[in-house]
């Protein structure tokens, strides 16, 4: 969908081409009260598991976002409540011991306190379940699309009947590239449910982004349906409107009580890797 | 309360047509009136005139020709000077002593402006005062085509935003918001044919073809019991018959389109056709392109209007009309395309010269269809349409001091919202199909006309319409919180739901004078199907939806006041109108709505109230060679919503209070003519970012309330000049070149403001407007033989 709404708005460029622009624009916003953000992830993979709590601030602030210190932080996986640790090095995070790990259909309360009122409570709570999706991961291939000077991951998985939702992200050489919304790919698997992928396309590289020699490795998770839900609407959001396809703007869902931003959610993930042969920009 | 009043209403106006129908019928036998009908033309080419005026003196007063030009008059025996006349065409009057039903065709020369004032010859009927019916802008196509256009394409939808009442809902588009509706709640109609998307190109260009048309009526309000189904307006388009005279075309080459038009006889004065194309050429600039990308690509629209008629005797003409346009969009990844198809069948007949019918066959589509071809990664085929079919009938009676309309419409809609595949055999892709969805709509009415005493014109009438989903189909049930809980499947031919109402329509003229009168109007529209979209601009993946036992019709009730003033003999016509409009079930998307390939899309539906209030004012100069008008319009329109922006009331997004347009052409000599017209309104309402927060690296918005803010005001002012060359007796062929500037001091009118990350500075957005004109010339050569 997003591609074809990126092809359309290609035909507004074209036509327009002679005469839009796009300038920056002074303009004065008012201020909305500030809130607790969380970001946190719980993973089937065996290492810490993190959140992140920060504030939300005025909209020109231009600043990192504000990070909350001192706060006691606990994972609840409906045996035991395991107190995460504040990590000294980076501002805001908070981290379990690398023995956790999250289990398929599993639900995960995360109980955060903190020192000091943000918003109107001093305790928000989130509550997350991890689907229950059976899907394997066979392999990737990268083939170079010499039109537009790109990699297309082709992904080779398979994907049970149920009705699931993915999320792909890609590392070089275990560096995350898809650190921002609009760079990750979400997807409902209503076009290949029950389906072998067969080299179905899910992410673009471009080829200034990868050397030979440089392992590419690709996460599938499973996500929930209200997590794809969240991150749609991320995504919508933090990308750029045009009065032909947008919505009216609307914010972001959240699964944090209490009047909290952002969200906790739990991911089955897997992930394959390839090695880049062959570079043509290294020729 | 609001159903009492409407429920009275209809009674006493059932009362009223029943008491005139048995005084007719009383009357009849002894015949003391007697007819005058006929046609009235184009002396020219022999085309119909659509509301050209009769005047009867000594009587003072007159009638006003149907869309296929016939008019009809009932006089007692006697003698009487009969004036008729249309804007842009030499008044013709004529004595006559009549004793027995006359039949008079009449052909009006269009007028040739001398260099000197030009004199207004006769008096002439004032349908503005006079007539009951309010809220209605005509304009004929020879206006239309004076006033500067968006790159030369001279276009009727974006003729009428300069209307008083009506906005465009984007820059440059040819959507447009009548009286604070929703664009679909406009009934735009080709030729009788619903055109569901009348735009090409993303909107930007409307799919009329200026040389095919002949006339254009939009009803803001107060519409006539013969429309239904839209809450908001009626925009009424008609082709040209073709010349029935000589063979003869028109058309033009512009900057990025060509038009040719053709008509003729077929048998002389008996039978013609009409045939007319357009294509753009806005890729073959893309070659010249230095990017590849935009290189590679094909892009154009183009369309076909056709029309033929013919007269098998002075009661019985048949017209068959069509219309067929398609844009294309592909490259070699990707490929779009969409179109509008519509047929008319017309058979007029006239049962006598008081009784004047038409009957219609119609058909009407529209379809898109997406792809990415076979051996690109992720091939794929996706198809959606719509289909309607339509039968309808109208009969015009023409009796003394009463006109009574009555008719029957039905419609059988097809809705086919999408289909999706994989292309190849190696697919990893399902088959999608959404469910096609069935539904028949039908109307009946009947109203009339009266004159009652010399100041008072009475209009009322009663419209039914019904409409009734069928199988075969599955349907949904939704608990309150909008989650599917269950289904029902209904079998082919199942009529499993119906809805109907009852639309009282009516209005008055109170004349003040014979130049002035006040008007009042209250209509009631009930709208059964609706289009899934909610974003301002409309693309061409509008997919429209049935009512269904999840979703109720829309209602709308309005309520308007006016006041029209004539001055020197109608060269200057004035008016001031009011309403009052309230929509009930209101149809709105939840936030983030998925309104594509979405089988449970009624879950995404909220309905509520919307209403609006304004008030407009239209100065409008006719005939001379100073001619345009000035409107102004102050309105308001809001929303209440459950779920949408906490169930506050908050303005739509058309709600733009201020609202200003003057256009001007000027004939400074025979040879050459200006053209400027200057818009201004209050920007459009949007809803702005007051905070952020940070997800991973992603910069997101928290917003302010639901249109909070508004965008800075729009305001443009387009130019033009034609030059057209002195016309040689000798030669045939005329021709004239029209150049025109689009936005022409450089406003930079916003079409939309984002809120980006600063590539340079990490943690920094910015606010970054987008406009998509700048000073946009054009030159287009036009011609006639």
């Amino acid at each position: 969908m997003k591609n074809i709404q990126k092809y359309i708005l290609l035909i507004t460029v074209i036509v327009f081409s002679a005469s839009s622009c796009s300038e920056r624009y002074d303009i004065k916003l008012d201020e909305s009260f500030i809130r607790l953000v969380v970001d946190g992830i719980v993973t089937t993979d065996t290492t810490h598991q993190l959140v992140r709590i920060t504030t939300s601030t005025s909209y020109f602030s231009n600043l990192e976002p504000p990070a909350v210190l001192g706060a006691t932080l606990y994972l609840d996986n409906g045996t035991e409540k395991i107190l995460l640790k504040e990590d000294p090095k980076n501002a805001g995070y908070y981290y379990t011991p690398t023995e956790i790990y999250g289990i398929p259909g599993s639900s995960y309360e995360l109980d955060i306190n903190l020192k000091e009122k943000i918003g109107n409570s001093d305790r928000y709570v989130a509550y997350t379940q991890m689907p229950t999706t059976y899907f394997t991961m066979d392999s990737i291939v990268l083939e170079y699309q010499q039109a537009f000077d790109f990699y297309l991951i082709k992904l080779y998985a398979f994907d049970p009947p149920t009705t699931d939702f993915y999320k792909f992200d890609a590392l070089i050489n275990g560096i995350i590239l898809t650190d921002t919304a609009s760079r990750s790919l979400i997807v409902d698997d209503r076009f290949f449910n029950g389906n072998n992928t067969n080299g179905l396309g899910v992410m673009f590289l471009r080829s200034t982004e990868v050397n030979t020699g440089d392992t590419i490795t690709l996460l599938m998770s499973a996500i929930s349906s209200d997590y794809y839900d969240f991150f749609v609407e991320l995504r919508t959001e933090a990308g750029q409107g045009n009065p032909l396809f947008s919505g009216p703007p609307a914010n972001i869902r959240s699964n944090i009580l209490e009047g909290g931003l952002g969200y906790f959610a739990a991911n089955i993930t897997k992930k394959a890797s390839i090695i880049v042969p062959n570079n043509p920009k290294d020729n | 309360m609001k159903i009492n009043l409407s429920f009275y209403l209809s009674t006493l106006i059932l009362t009223l047509l029943l008491q005139t129908i048995e005084v007719k019928a009383e009357n009849t036998p002894d015949k003391r009136f007697i007819a005058i009908s006929g046609y009235i033309s184009d002396a020219s080419n022999g085309e119909m005139l659509i509301g050209s005026t009769i005047y009867v003196e000594p009587l003072g007063t007159g009638s006003v020709s149907n869309v296929y030009g016939f008019y009809s008059l009932r006089l007692d025996p006697g003698s009487y000077n009969l004036s008729y006349s249309y804007i842009g065409y030499d008044s013709y009057s004529i004595q006559i002593k009549i004793a027995k039903d006359t039949t008079i065709h009449v052909a009006l020369q269009p007028s040739k402006f001398e260099l000197k004032e030009v004199i207004v010859k006769g008096e002439r009927f004032n349908d503005l005062i006079n007539k009951a019916q309010m809220s209605v802008n005509k304009l004929d196509i020879k206006s239309i085509r004076q006033i500067p256009a968006l790159m030369g394409e001279i276009d009727v939808l974006k003729a009428i935003q300069l209307l008083p009442g009506v906005q465009a809902t984007s820059e440059g588009g040819s959507g447009f918001s009548v009286r604070g509706g929703s664009p679909d709640q406009n009934l735009v109609l080709l030729d009788e044919a619903l055109v569901y998307n009348p735009s090409h190109l993303l909107g930007f260009f409307s799919v009329f073809n200026n040389d095919a048309v002949k006339n254009l009526e939009l009803y803001k309000g107060d519409i006539p019991p013969a429309f239904g189904g839209r809450l908001s307006s009626v925009v009424d388009v008609r082709m040209n018959d073709g010349n029935v005279q000589k063979f003869s075309g028109q058309g033009g080459v512009g900057t990025i389109s060509s038009r040719l038009m053709l008509e003729g006889p077929i048998q002389n004065n008996r039978s013609s056709f009409m045939i007319a194309g357009r294509r753009t050429y806005a890729d073959i600039f893309l070659a010249l392109s230095k990017d590849e990308q935009i290189r590679n690509n094909t892009l154009f629209f183009y369309d076909f209007n056709g029309k033929a008629n013919y007269t098998i005797n002075d009661k019985n003409r048949v017209f068959l009309s069509g219309y067929f346009g398609q844009d294309v969009f592909k490259n070699d990844n990707f490929g779009i395309g969409w179109g509008n198809q519509t047929a008319t069948l017309r058979w007029n007949h006239l049962f006598s010269n008081e009784l004047f019918s038409n009957f219609s066959f119609i058909y009407s589509r529209f379809n898109y269809q997406i792809g990415v071809p076979e051996g690109q990664a992720n091939a794929f085929d996706w198809t959606a349409s719509m289909e309607d079919l339509n039968a309808k009938g109208d009969f015009t009676w023409y009796a003394s001091s009463n006109t009574i309309q009555f008719g029957f419409t039905g419609i059988r809609h097809l809705f086919m919202p999408g289909t999706a595949e994989g292309k190849g055999s190696e697919t990893p892709f399902n088959r999608v199909e959404m469910q096609k969805n069935r539904a028949f709509e039908g109307g009946i009415y009947v109203s009339n006309e009266q004159k009652i005493g010399a100041v008072l014109t009475l209009k009322y009438g009663l419209r039914f319409s019904s409409f009734s989903n069928f199988g075969e189909n599955t349907v949904y049930a939704f608990n309150e919180n909008y989650q599917k809980i269950d289904s029902t499947n209904y079998s082919k031919g199942d009529f499993y739901n119906t809805y109907s109402a009852i639309e009282p329509r009516l209005s008055l003229a109170y004349s003040l004078s014979e130049t002035s009168s006040i008007k009042a109007a209250y209509t009631r529209n009930t709208q059964y199907v609706h289009l899934a979209q909610n974003s301002t601009g409309g693309t061409p993946l509008d997919i429209w939806f049935p009512s269904s036992p999840n979703v109720k019709p829309q209602r709308g009730d309005q309520f308007s006041l006016g006041y029209f003033k004539n001055f020197t003999r109608t060269r200057l016509e004035t008016s001031l109108e009011g309403f009052y409009k309230l929509n009930h079930n209101a149809i709105d998307f939840k936030n983030h709505a998925e309104l594509l390939l979405n089988e449970l899309l009624e879950g995404e539906l909220r309905s509520g109230k919307a209403w609006s209030y304004g008030l407009e004012a239209l100065i409008r100069l006719n005939e001379g060679r100073l001619n345009g008008w000035l409107s102004y319009t102050w309105s308001r329109t809001f929303r209440e919503i459950p779920d949408i922006n906490n169930g506050i009331q908050y303005p739509a997004s058309y709600d733009r209070p201020h609202d200003i347009s003057l256009v001007l052409t000027y004939e400074l000599t025979n040879e050459l003519s200006f053209g400027a017209n200057w818009v201004y309104a209050t920007g459009s309402p949007v809803t702005f970012p007051t905070g952020r927060f940070v997800i991973g690296n992603t910069i997101a918005p928290v917003y302010s309330d639901r249109n909070a803010y508004r965008l800075p005001d729009y305001h443009r002012l387009d130019l033009s000049v034609t030059y057209s060359r002195k016309k040689n007796p000798e030669r045939k062929w005329h021709g004239e070149w029209n150049l025109s500037v689009y936005n022409a001091y450089y406003r930079k009118n916003p079409w939309v403001i984002n809120f980006v990350p600063d590539p340079n500075v990490p943690n920094a957005t910015f606010a970054e407007m987008t406009y998509l004109f700048g000073i946009v010339p054009a030159i287009t050569y036009n011609f006639k033989f």
